[in-house]
């Protein structure tokens, strides 16, 4: 099942257009990274110049720039392919179709929440070639290792917030409406919780999904140029640290299953 | 035998009941037709069967298995067509019938030949890798037929086949009914508001009135006038007659054994007047 969502999906134009969007993200970054050095200085405190900064520390620099406009794009593909992988079922009426195959709702929500985790991860992998091949253009060498650290937390931050996706789409029947109301919660409400978390120390800001997708980018420089909550430092985050966030994420997708599995075993296809 | 017994079935839309069927059983090499005008329950009759509707009021056991607690035995045996078929675009026709089978036998498909057989069958050979959302209404709705028998279900549902096709499209549906009515332990059950096409297919049919049964007619209790010439002393001998009237006899369901009477006996048959009465009847339930 989960292999005739793919390899459908692949076909369609949501998927061409999502990979020409990263394409074009991608060139984008790449040109205000090579015209504008600016940009990369931004990230750097004080006074210091990133021509005289060492090597190694310039290639932390393009990749956590870089990584701070990836941490947007699973929220995207997780828009396009997650919060519609319900609805579109109930919008099409192909849930008639599901509804009398022998699998029951459980096989259905692991095979969309598969189907999207793969197709957002494929279309999010399109920028991280970009990255590299920019990456070995500039500095004439691949990526150290921390960059594997980066592709699995891609992975864990596109599978959550997949889960999450799917968690609004089940109580949605139309898939723009879901893409919305996903993309609503996730930017605006996630990100007033945050804000009030900051301001208040109610909770601890790491514990709001926003914040926690950061942890990307935390891969290369711990630091968050959003909040600034976390101690700036130039060294890449401790294994701990994305041990601890690892958890957080790991917990918003089991949620999220659950909340999913609940409202869509007690959904009706007729009320 | 018995492969669908509906006991007390009753679904409700709200306070409204919608469907209130009673107790009915239907055996297996049999076509049965659902007749009724719109909103008669048709659809959802066959939307319970399949276990789309699930929140509903008596019991419906298919071939023996209590249809609420064994979904998945039960999906495996009822293949359907439920209302106007939607499908996914972006997939092809031999794409979505390898998917189907794959999901109702629970076995991966090897060769291309199970597939190409039910392509075949719904005659959309020339069509098989085109994108569904390029196929025309009625080859979405041969596809939609197709997809209700992969897995060579015992029980085909199919709802409103021959809505919005032309004449050519619903003679193509009808073969492919009676194709698989000569099945053996089949029943195909069909859900429409075409008279003519029920009438040509089906043995059975219930007529729906809000809900509820309004008649059940059998096919075989049909009644034919045949009109011979000459040796009318020998009609007294065919066993099955209902009546004779000088050179007219009346006979009732399939006539073939008269007219092989008739052959052996070097009885000419001058007219036969076949009495169908499932429009008379549908007029009488539905009005004109």
């Amino acid at each position: 099942m989960t292999k005739f969502f793919i390899y459908h999906t692949v076909k369609s134009r949501a998927f061409l257009f999502m990979v020409f969007l990263n394409s074009v993200i991608s060139i984008l970054i790449a040109s205000i990274m090579f015209i504008s050095p600016v940009l990369l200085k931004s990230f750097v405190p004080g006074n210091i110049q990133v021509n005289g900064l060492p090597e190694i520390l310039v290639k932390r620099l393009f990749n956590f720039q870089w990584a701070n406009i990836m941490i947007y794009i699973p929220v995207l593909s997780s828009a396009f392919f997650g919060s519609t992988a319900i609805p579109y079922e109930y919008e099409r009426g192909t849930i008639y179709n599901l509804s009398s195959l022998p699998v029951d709702r459980f096989q259905i929500l692991m095979s969309k929440i598969t189907g999207a985790t793969v197709l957002s991860f494929l279309s999010t992998s399109i920028i991280v070639v970009f990255q590299i091949l920019f990456f070995v253009l500039l500095f004439k060498s691949l990526p150290g290792f921390q960059f594997l650290f980066y592709i699995l937390l891609l992975l864990l931050v596109t599978f959550s917030d997949v889960c999450f996706a799917v968690a609004v789409s089940v109580f949605f029947n139309n898939s723009g409406h879901s893409a919305i109301a996903f993309l609503i919660v996730y930017l605006v409400i996630m990100n007033i919780i945050s804000l009030i978390a900051t301001g208040t120390h109610f909770i601890s800001p790491i514990f709001v999904k926003t914040n926690t997708d950061r942890i990307i980018y935390r891969v290369f420089i711990n630091a968050d140029p959003y909040f600034l909550r976390y101690s700036f430092s130039l060294s890449p985050i401790a294994l701990p640290g994305i041990e601890y966030i690892s958890g957080i994420l790991l917990l918003y997708s089991f949620s999220a299953l659950i909340v999913s599995y609940i409202v869509f075993s007690l959904r009706r296809n007729f009320s | 035998m018995t492969m669908i017994d509906v006991r007390g079935l009753s679904v409700r839309s709200g306070k409204r009941t919608i469907l209130n069927m009673g107790n009915l059983q239907f055996h297996s090499k049999t076509v049965y037709g659902i007749v009724g005008p719109n909103g008669s329950g048709k659809s959802t009759f066959l939307k319970t069967l399949c276990g789309i509707i699930e929140n509903y009021e008596g019991d419906i056991r298919v071939d023996g298995s209590e249809a609420k607690k064994f979904h998945k035995r039960n999906a495996r045996i009822i293949g359907s067509l439920i209302e106007n078929p939607s499908f996914y675009p972006y997939s092809t026709p031999s794409g979505f019938i390898k998917y189907q089978i794959e999901m109702r036998t629970g076995k991966k498909v090897e060769s291309s030949a199970q597939v190409n057989e039910i392509i075949n069958m719904i005659g959309l050979d020339e069509k098989k890798d085109e994108m569904i959302r390029r196929l025309s209404t009625g080859e979405l709705k041969r596809l939609g037929i197709g997809s209700a028998i992969c897995g060579n279900p015992k029980i085909i549902l199919l709802d409103e086949p021959t809505d919005n096709l032309d004449q050519i499209g619903k003679e193509k549906v009808e073969q492919i009914v009676n194709e698989l009515a000569s099945e053996e332990d089949t029943i195909v059950m069909v859900a429409s508001h075409d008279i003519q096409f029920v009438n040509a297919v089906c043995n059975e049919i219930i007529f729906l009135k809000k809900g509820e049964v309004a008649f059940r007619y059998e096919k075989e209790n049909d009644l034919t006038e045949v009109i011979v010439d000459g040796k009318c002393e020998l009609l007294s001998n065919f066993p099955n007659k209902v009546e004779i009237e000088g050179n007219k006899i009346t006979l009732r369901g399939n006539i073939n054994d008269f007219m092989e009477f008739a052959v052996k006996n070097g009885i000419k048959i001058m007219e036969i007047n076949r009495k169908n009465v499932l429009v008379e009847n549908y007029k009488k339930i539905f009005g004109n």
